[in-house]
């Protein structure tokens, strides 16, 4: 039961402002007898219907005719852009571009590595060969150069442990990096 | 008490002319392309172009506050419709579904400017004339121009949030149901910011009241 001193708010008023319509029997006999909220009523639809002229002027100026035939005229050239751009095949590249830069940076590196390569081998070499008879008074003691030769086993254990732990990138961006460096191993294999 | 409730949406003096074929849905379109009638669906498209661009020209405009940059997210926002009409579904009105690709668009244009620039954009200036026909005195059209001046000064002054709910719901003319599938709020949700939107702006557009 609504009381005879009841008056909608203004939020009640907007709301039968906007939707058109609805039915809101309360709202609408108050109104019948309200001359009070009938004018704050017709006060927000003013002000509101001011409004919303303003802004579509403001648009239609900026938005004449002309403007919007060419709007919807190239909204057609693009759907005819995006069409056939979805049923032609990728392009595609008959040979791999590759920066020139990136290129000289690979080739550096490849013989870097095999420079690197050859001298281990090399040490390995000379590490393998007999040794030489030195003069008595300069040949080590001989306690010694067992404790040397039992020393590098360990040596080359850790060298390969460091090896491997540096041929596995710390992170995911790193990746891509290692995957175009040329490994030792793979120059070696293919040799 | 008829005056009481809006109206719209009325024909504007320089709509352009209703298309004969203006039943044209976008559930038709969609039946085109599937059946691979590409260039019937493009034609019966641009009807609906037609048929919502000036609309979405006006929200465009609100939001980016620059004609050109409203023109190119209305452009990408058909487009885009366009192309992914296939997730379309019939349940909801081709208008509220489109509206939403729009407001992503403009918000998209949106922070992009932002990102450009780092400051705010100036406003626009638009065309000082009244639409062509409408006969009015310079004082008439100067004290127009000076309300359309002050009636989107206070449209910008209000937050996000409301603004976007204006703007969709009274200068886009959509109920407060449409704008909360358009965005995702909740229809009460919409209503508050409208509430309170309309309430600012009536306080910010008071002094105007005997001038208009």
């Amino acid at each position: 039961m609504i009381s005879a001193d009841w008056h909608p708010d203004d939020d009640r008023l907007l709301s039968r402002y906007l939707d058109a319509g609805a039915p809101d029997e309360t709202l609408d006999a108050h109104l019948a007898w309200c001359r009070a909220c009938v004018r704050r009523s017709t006060d927000l639809a003013r002000t509101l219907d001011a409004i919303h002229r303003a802004a579509a002027d403001e648009a239609d100026a900026a938005f004449p005719v002309e403007t919007l035939a060419a709007q919807r005229a190239a909204v057609q050239r693009r759907l005819g852009a995006e069409v056939s751009g979805r049923v032609l095949p990728f392009p595609v590249r008959t040979q791999p571009e590759r920066h020139p830069l990136l290129t000289r940076v690979a080739a550096a590196a490849l013989l870097v590595a095999l420079g690197g390569a050859g001298a281990m081998r090399l040490a390995e070499l000379g590490r393998t060969d007999p040794p030489r008879q030195p003069s008595a008074s300069l040949r080590p003691a001989q306690p010694a150069a067992s404790a040397a030769r039992t020393q590098s086993v360990p040596d080359e254990s850790l060298f390969a442990e460091i090896e491997l732990a540096l041929m596995a990138p710390r992170t995911a961006e790193l990746r891509a990096l290692d995957d175009l460096t040329p490994h030792v191993r793979d120059v070696m294999a293919r040799r | 008490m008829s005056g009481l409730r809006r109206t719209r949406p009325q024909p504007t003096p320089q709509a352009p002319p209703a298309a004969p074929s203006a039943e044209v849905s976008a559930g038709t379109i969609r039946r085109l392309l599937g059946e691979g009638r590409l260039a019937e669906a493009r034609e019966a498209f641009d009807e609906l172009v037609r048929r919502h661009q000036r609309r979405a020209s006006r929200i465009a405009l609100m939001y980016l506050r620059d004609p050109a940059e409203a023109d190119e997210a209305v452009q990408d926002a058909f487009v885009r419709a366009f192309t992914r009409l296939d997730t379309y579904r019939d349940e909801h009105p081709f208008e509220v579904w489109f509206t939403r690709i729009l407001v992503n668009a403009c918000v998209d244009r949106q922070r992009a400017r932002q990102r450009r620039l780092r400051r705010l954009t100036p406003l626009q200036d638009l065309p000082a004339e009244p639409p062509a026909g409408r006969q009015a005195s310079p004082e008439r059209r100067a004290t127009n121009r000076a309300w359309r001046d002050a009636v989107t000064a206070a449209v910008e002054q209000l937050p996000a949030r409301q603004r976007e709910v204006f703007v969709l719901c009274h200068l886009g003319d959509h109920t407060p149901r449409d704008v909360s599938m358009m965005t995702g709020m909740r229809e009460s949700t919409v209503r508050v910011h409208l509430f309170r939107a309309v309430h600012k702006l009536r306080a910010a557009l008071g002094a105007w009241r005997d001038l208009r």
